[in-house]
């Protein structure tokens, strides 16, 4: 069976589209709520930041070329705990996908569709995500490429569209509480955008067909992706203002429908709601692709497509009950995801490295 | 369904028996086995005589009448016994003799050929063949004298063009062949000639320019069309969905074309052309989505003009796409984004009709489908009558009767214009098909429907290949050379290397124009 | 049997979709409403919808049906309220496409916070609607009238709030976002357009004036002034385009300036930037308020030349008193008389010295009556129309 390569320009746009991934219509509201008006700040703080875990996933990546993480979890820490820690990592990859898909069916009952339960929803989603796993993970990167071309110019638009709107007081004044909110500010962005990108190391180096160049199209794939959200980030607060943006449960859809430029183009938030679609659709392809990929690499299975079809019923039915309700889910992303994410993003790689080094150093001796 | 199955199968069963049989040395026995192989069937006409009045050695010429051209077999006839006069100067005397005689001086320039073998001989007189046996002697000379009425050059039927090329493709392979040839002098080409269908033994041209075409796609198209199993292939359709990358999808993914100028441009391209016996349309493969875009034409006009055309007919692909559906999900999910006084026209014209929008754009749309059916099979003399029909009594009178709003009408009016945009018939098909599955998207979920169906759509487009190459090729994946041809047509001296998961031919094959130096353009004269 | 399995699993799915057709709603099914109007009464809130016939408003043969059905309902709570409209009409009241939200007068004195928080919470609700307050009457009453040129009063508000607002300066837009940050912010109180009813005196100008039931026209009545969310009191036309100049909100307006007591000089004007700087004297806090106005020559009475240097100097002058005057004494009311900074000095404040600003900001609106503001403006003139001289000039040159 010959492997699947992906090349490097779908690769960086993977990346980016991930990156953004889940949280561009509520970011802005759990940053501002935490940080203010410096939630700009935050952002920009916060991919600074994540360049160490690039860096960090980038080294994982190099140590064990043609492998996935899951194998290199095996490989670094040994039979019985590289089973163990794979085994959770997979089911907290696996759950992750279940609340995007309840984050979907929020969304839309929220703002479209309130007397509608979210089930056929949820549903409807969930068969994409089906579809796009059995056409697999070459037909999903060269998707993303279309997908960007055709959204990203349209999202920045609407970007551009909102400057008559912009207050520029809004940000001002500038670091009024001091450096420590906006600093606690980073972390929703941390755990939502940049930890989870160890997920992607299931295809960094081994469906990566030119492996030297792969360094920096990581590294711009990240960069652009953070740009996007600081973008986003950054026109709430200008145009939105701090309070409102930290009040709003989803602050870019409020955004773009503040759109109004001549008499045409107004009510742009379909735009918004597409690309945040897109890019959730996308995220939520690679965390249940690499769920499904680890699990069948775990159970030794000649192909993860097989499994495919039940772990989407599973999903499908998981996704309605995962969280309780809005205020749960709220808790849940402030108190509990961002300690999950750091173990599994940072920690855990951290001491895959350390463990890999010392085992090759005691090879050597 | 099945008794005819096995029929056929024993039908077969008999033809192979006799595949490796030879001709015997007995005249008689093998006119005897011949008769019986085509059932005494009565359009085949087999003459016996003897050499001369005084041996008793005989021949025998076979033909099948209805695929032969009469004045080849009258100028035939006359120049044998031509030969049987002066046959004392040739002295023959043998019926190896004999044979040559024939050999040597009736074949001239003609295509002919010897053989042994009865299959061979059998093909040979189907395939419009003059046959002549010697007695006691275990060859045959076969003369070809094949000729069947057909069709006339004419202009294409589908594709119409206003500049360029006019003539088309026709029935018969050889004047289709020959078409080609014209138009690409060029020793490189090739053709190769293969016969599909195990009863209709349908003849197949594989045309392509030697080291442009790809050889890992000539083989992987060789092997494909050798695994075809069918009884028949009437059309050029057969081949293609036998032989299809992914054979649910309704997407083509081979180019089917009657213009010899477009299949001579893929052929440059490296692409393969599929001739088949008995259609006027001829197949190039590997196909990728954005030619289906295309026209022969764009290359006849000044580029931007081309480009900015071009550019009309995706905005017209994704408006028959998306019009319908997106008029459903607005007024039926979100009528907030429709702005404030056209939902109030909306709404005015909405009051009083019965139905809900959905339904009331998928009677309007599957209306247009079935007039647009109707209006392909019907005689051409009733074309206006129909027309009446749908457009007063349909569009007019149920708009004022207000059973269909006004709205409405309007919606299928532009998807039904736009879809008659896209230059492919075979792709404005399936649009069709896909914009009703996004109309009921829509009518579910709304614009998330409507954003999940177009997902959806771009993945299964994206996982599609034709003869192994993606078929969003110069797109996704990009490929830098290829993309000078997509959506936006570059000058013809810019567009300077054949798109490259086509072709893997490096040489440029286009050069920066130097026909106007820069003198001239510095001083224009005006006489 | 496979084609059995599918066809269950495909009735089994389509049953799941077919709950997403109960969210639709049909364009004939809706009721559009385009005004809200919130007024006091005993029981708490008297609401009143405006829905629009699009029948009527549409039609192009003249309407014999009125083209709005008012909706008027009282209740405790505002949502219940505005949802318990359904008894009145058999299609379901649609809020997104929302044009004008009328606070009665009595009711924007009592406070408005209190019923923002649902028109940003609720999903149907969009963003681009205008806030106004009714002057000397209720919302109730306004939204009433009939209006001659639009027909749809709550329409005509939106379309002449925004026409003014380009074109006079005498009011301003005020979204639900604005709206909202400005009583957030500690620094800034906010100001909505007024509205006012006036009864047409002439009744037989037109047989449509007849045909109307109440024959008045809706006329905007310059700003409300809050402080937080109380309504205070207005500012006259004039002194809501001094509110204008003073936050730069201007895209259009026009002056007059009077020349040697004889001559009228009108100047459109056609920018202005303003740009307010906080500044320590005597270690209070200060504004300084820099408006940049650019003007053309509009029209003049009399014959003064208006195209020499010198001459267009003194003209330049004359405007930039005219418009200080006209600063000063809005901001001299906002000060004396209703006690509310609408300008959103206190925001300046906040942003330059934001560690005063913490002592200051809950009591800012004492702290406001007695800071000095200190006006410049600085004018250009652009261009002079298309005369040099008055065209009368003649007589006085020669």
């Amino acid at each position: 069976m010959s492997k699947i390569k992906i090349s490097n320009l779908q690769f960086a746009l993977t990346i980016s589209a991930y990156t953004f991934g889940v949280a561009p219509l509520f970011i802005s509201s759990s940053i501002a709520s935490i940080s203010g008006r410096d939630a700009w700040i935050s952002a920009i703080l916060a991919a600074v930041l994540g360049l160490s875990t690039v860096y960090i996933n980038m080294y994982l990546g190099k140590l064990y070329p043609d492998k996935t993480l899951i194998e290199t979890i095996c490989l670094s820490l040994g039979k019985w705990l590289g089973n163990i820690v794979s085994i959770l990592f997979i089911f907290i990859i696996f759950e992750t996908t279940a609340q995007i898909i309840w984050y979907v069916g929020d969304f839309l009952t929220t703002t479209y569709m309130p007397e509608v339960s979210a089930y056929p929803i949820d549903i409807l989603f969930t068969a994409a995500l089906i579809i796009a796993m059995l056409y697999g993970l070459e037909a999903m990167c060269r998707a993303v490429t279309i997908f960007f071309s055709i959204l990203f110019p349209f999202y920045f638009i609407t970007l551009i569209m909102l400057f008559p709107n912009i207050n520029i007081t809004n940000v001002l004044p500038v670091l009024e509480y001091g450096i420590t909110p906006v600093i606690k500010g980073t972390v929703p962005l941390l755990s939502l955008c940049v930890w989870p990108l160890i997920v992607l190391n299931m295809i960094y180096p081994s469906n990566i067909k030119d492996l030297s160049k792969a360094k920096p199209s990581m590294l711009y794939g990240y960069l652009l992706g953070m740009f996007v959200a600081f973008s986003g980030v950054l026109m709430c607060i200008l145009v939105l203002g701090d309070t409102f943006t930290a009040a709003s449960r989803f602050p870019l859809f409020i955004l773009t429908q503040e759109v109004n430029v001549g008499t045409i183009l107004t009510r742009f938030e379909a735009v918004s709601v597409a690309v945040w679609l897109n890019n959730i659709f996308i995220s939520a392809f690679f965390f249940f692709y690499a769920a499904a990929k680890g699990l069948s690499q775990i159970f030794k299975l000649s192909d993860h497509k097989k499994i495919v079809l039940p772990l989407g019923l599973i999903l499908a039915a998981y996704s309605q009950s995962i969280y309780k309700n809005v205020p749960f889910q709220i808790e849940w992303d402030t108190y509990v995801w961002p300690p999950v994410a750091f173990t599994f993003g940072v920690v855990l790689p951290v001491v895959m490295i350390i463990a890999s080094i010392c085992k090759k150093a005691a090879g050597k001796i | 369904m099945t008794p005819f199955k096995r029929i056929f199968k024993n039908n077969m069963k008999t033809d192979n028996l006799s595949s490796s049989e030879n001709i015997s040395k007995d005249l008689d026995k093998n006119l005897e086995k011949i008769k019986s192989e085509f059932g005494f069937s009565s359009d085949l006409s087999i003459g016996v005589s003897t050499v001369n009045i005084q041996s008793s050695l005989c021949y025998a010429s076979i033909y099948i009448d209805n695929l032969t051209d009469k004045n080849t077999i009258n100028s035939l006839s006359e120049e044998i016994a031509e030969v049987m006069k002066a046959k004392n100067n040739s002295g023959a005397r043998t019926p190896e003799e004999y044979f040559n005689l024939f050999k040597n001086s009736l074949t001239g320039f003609r295509k002919f050929r010897e053989g042994t073998n009865l299959n061979d001989l059998i093909n040979d007189l189907l395939s419009g063949k003059t046959l002549f046996l010697v007695d006691k002697y275990h060859k045959f000379l076969s003369i070809d004298t094949f000729s069947v009425e057909g069709r006339a050059i004419s202009e294409p039927t589908t594709q119409n063009v206003i500049r360029g090329p006019k003539e088309s493709f026709v029935e018969k392979i050889s004047i289709n062949t020959s078409l080609i040839r014209k138009t690409v002098k060029n020793k490189s080409l090739r053709v190769e000639n293969l016969f599909i269908g195990n009863i209709t033994k349908t003849k197949i041209s594989l045309i392509y320019i030697d080291k442009i075409a790809k050889k890992d796609i000539l083989d992987e198209l060789k092997r494909r069309l050798n695994t075809i199993n069918i009884d028949c292939i009437f059309d050029s359709s057969y081949i293609e969905e036998l032989i299809k990358d992914d054979k649910h999808s309704i997407f083509p993914t081979f180019l089917s074309s009657e213009k010899p100028d477009t299949v001579a441009a893929d052929i440059l391209e490296g692409k393969i052309a599929i001739l088949v016996d008995g259609t006027s349309y001829v197949l190039t493969a590997p196909a990728v989505f954005v030619e289906f875009l295309q026209s022969s034409e764009d290359y006849y006009y000044p580029y931007l003009v081309a480009s900015i055309i071009r550019l009309l007919r995706y905005i017209a692909l994704f408006l028959t796409l998306i019009v319908p559906a997106g008029y459903i999900a607005l007024t039926t999910f979100h009528q907030e984004m429709i702005p404030t006084p056209l939902l109030i026209s909306i709404a005015s014209q909405r009051e009083g009709v019965p139905f809900p929008a959905f339904v009331e754009a998928l009677l309007m749309e599957g209306i247009f489908e079935i007039l647009r059916e109707a209006g392909v099979r019907m005689p051409r003399v009733i074309g206006p009558a129909i027309s009446i029909v749908g457009a007063l009594v349909l569009g007019q009178a149920a708009v004022e009767a207000g059973i269909i709003s006004a709205v409405v009408v309007i919606i299928v009016s532009i998807t039904a214009i736009s879809s008659f945009a896209i230059p492919n018939y075979t792709m404005s098909n399936t649009i069709r098909v896909i914009r009703f599955t996004l109309m009921i998207l829509a009518a579910i979920f709304g614009l998330y429907g409507v954003f999940m169906g177009l997902m959806v759509l771009t993945l299964h487009l994206c996982s599609l290949k034709s003869i192994g190459v993606p078929y969003m090729a110069p797109i996704a994946p990009l490929i830098k050379t290829g993309i000078k041809d997509t959506i936006f047509r570059f000058p013809l001296w810019n567009n300077k290397y054949r798109p490259a998961g086509i072709s893997d031919n490096k040489t440029p094959r286009a050069g920066k124009n130097k026909a106007v130096t820069a003198k001239q353009k510095r001083k224009p004269e005006f006489r | 049997m496979k084609l059995k399995k599918l066809l269950l699993l495909f009735i089994m799915i389509s049953a799941l979709f077919l709950n997403g057709c109960l969210g639709s709603r049909e364009v004939n099914d809706i009721a559009i409403n385009i005004s809200i109007g919130i007024d006091k009464s005993e029981e708490g809130y008297l609401i009143t919808n405006q829905i629009l016939n699009p029948k009527a408003v549409a039609s192009k043969s003249g309407a014999s049906e009125s083209p709005v059905i008012i909706n008027t309902k009282t209740g405790t709570d505002l949502f219940e309220t505005i949802r318990s409209a359904v008894t009145y009409s058999p299609r379901k009241l649609y809020n997104a496409h929302l044009r004008t939200i009328i606070f009665g007068e009595a009711f924007a004195k009592e406070g408005v916070q209190k019923v923002l928080d649902f028109f940003v919470r609720d999903h149907e609700f969009r963003t681009d609607y205008y806030f106004c307050v009714a002057k000397g009457t209720t919302a109730n009453e306004i939204l009433k009238t009939i209006t001659p040129l639009e027909s749809v009063s709550g329409l005509e508000l939106f379309d002449s709030i925004e026409a003014a607002e380009k074109n006079y300066a005498p009011t301003k837009s005020v979204k639900i976002l604005s709206l909202v940050n400005t009583l957030l912010s500690d620094g800034k109180n906010p100001v909505l357009a007024g509205v006012e009813i006036k009864k047409l005196q002439d009744k037989s100008t037109s047989i449509d004036a007849l045909k109307e039931t109440d024959p008045s026209k809706i006329k905007l009545a310059g700003l409300g002034i809050f402080k937080k969310d109380r309504l205070q009191g207005w500012l006259s036309d004039e002194e809501s385009k001094g509110y204008n100049y003073i936050t730069g909100n201007i895209t259009d307006t026009v002056g007059y300036v009077n020349v040697d007591n004889t001559d009228n000089i009108t100047f459109e004007v056609i920018k202005v930037k303003s740009k307010f700087k906080a500044f320590m004297s005597d270690d209070k806090p200060s504004i300084n308020v820099e408006i940049n106005v650019l003007y053309n020559i509009a029209a003049q009475t009399g014959t003064f030349d208006v195209s020499t240097e010198a001459n267009s100097d003194k003209i330049r002058r004359l405007v930039e008193e005219n418009l200080k005057e006209l600063c000063i004494s809005t901001i001299k009311k906002a000060q004396t008389e209703y006690k509310s900074d609408i300008f959103g000095f206190g925001e300046e404040i906040h942003r330059t010295y934001p560690k005063l600003w913490a002592k200051l900001k809950n009591d800012w609106n004492t702290s406001f009556i007695k800071l000095p503001v200190n006006v410049v403006i600085n004018a250009k003139v652009n261009g002079l129309g298309e005369n040099t001289k008055s065209i009368f000039s003649k007589e006085s040159s020669g």
